[in-house]
């Protein structure tokens, strides 16, 4: 399963974004795995878009590519272990959204995030510090720092 | 991942084979498991990558940019960038 995060959605959903072009090409390497997103992802990609046709392509592609929700991130325990892993890396100053991916790879180990973050490739972690396995790491290197 | 619970009625043709595989060792709920993963990606594989091109421009046909629509001024890959667009945000909507 490919969980996607904001920023390739973002990319997807607006064709004025310079990584438009680069996200259609990875949605087609990547449209025969099963793919999946989280609320926050969602709620990132709202503010990011915020035009009524923006969010109505936003739906209508989770709707027309079978996006999967994942539900889990509304438990307890869950919640919880995103805010230890958002205190682990306080320095870094991460986003809710980087912590649900982070705790939803280490629960699901077939898991594979989708993103253009960097930080995925060089800053984050499992909390048990393995790396997140990215679905991209061989196709996309991201900016130079 | 949490799970659901999923009840599967077989015939007696199905019972029969279920009950062999079980005989071999074989948990039925992951031969379950595997054959809907299995015809999933099969079903995945079908629509080739022109099929998704396509999915994605008819999306863009039915809710087209409005012409007035500004470009966004940030980068949403750029962390700070996108962080700072955020903030500008909520405190408009505050005010």
């Amino acid at each position: 399963m490919i969980l996607i995060d904001t920023t390739p959605l973002v990319a997807l959903c607006d064709a004025h974004d310079s990584k438009h072009r680069m996200a259609l090409k990875h949605l087609e390497s990547l449209a025969p795995e099963e793919l999946a997103v989280c609320d926050a992802v969602l709620m990132e990609a709202c503010f990011h878009l915020p035009h009524r046709n923006q969010r109505l392509r936003l739906q209508a592609l989770l709707n027309d590519l079978s996006v999967q929700a994942i539900p889990i991130t509304y438990e307890r325990d869950f919640f919880l272990e995103v805010f230890d892993w958002l205190t682990k890396y306080a320095d870094h100053e991460p986003d809710w959204a980087d912590a649900c991916l982070a705790i939803l790879s280490a629960r699901d180990k077939d898991l594979k995030v989708w993103t253009y973050d960097r930080e995925f490739r060089t800053t984050w972690r499992r909390p048990n510090g393995t790396t997140i396995p990215l679905a991209l790491r061989s196709i996309y290197r991201g900016p130079q720092p | 991942m949490s799970s659901r619970l999923v009840n599967v009625r077989l015939d007696a043709d199905r019972l029969r084979k279920a009950q062999t595989l079980r005989a071999r060792g074989m948990t039925l709920s992951d031969v379950v498991r595997e054959a809907i993963d299995e015809r999933f990606a099969a079903l995945r594989r079908s629509e080739s990558p022109s099929d998704v091109r396509t999915i994605v421009r008819r999306i863009f046909e039915r809710y087209p940019d409005p012409p007035d629509l500004p470009p966004r001024d940030y980068d949403v890959a750029d962390r700070h960038a996108a962080r700072v667009a955020i903030l500008r945000k909520l405190r408009r909507v505050r005010r």
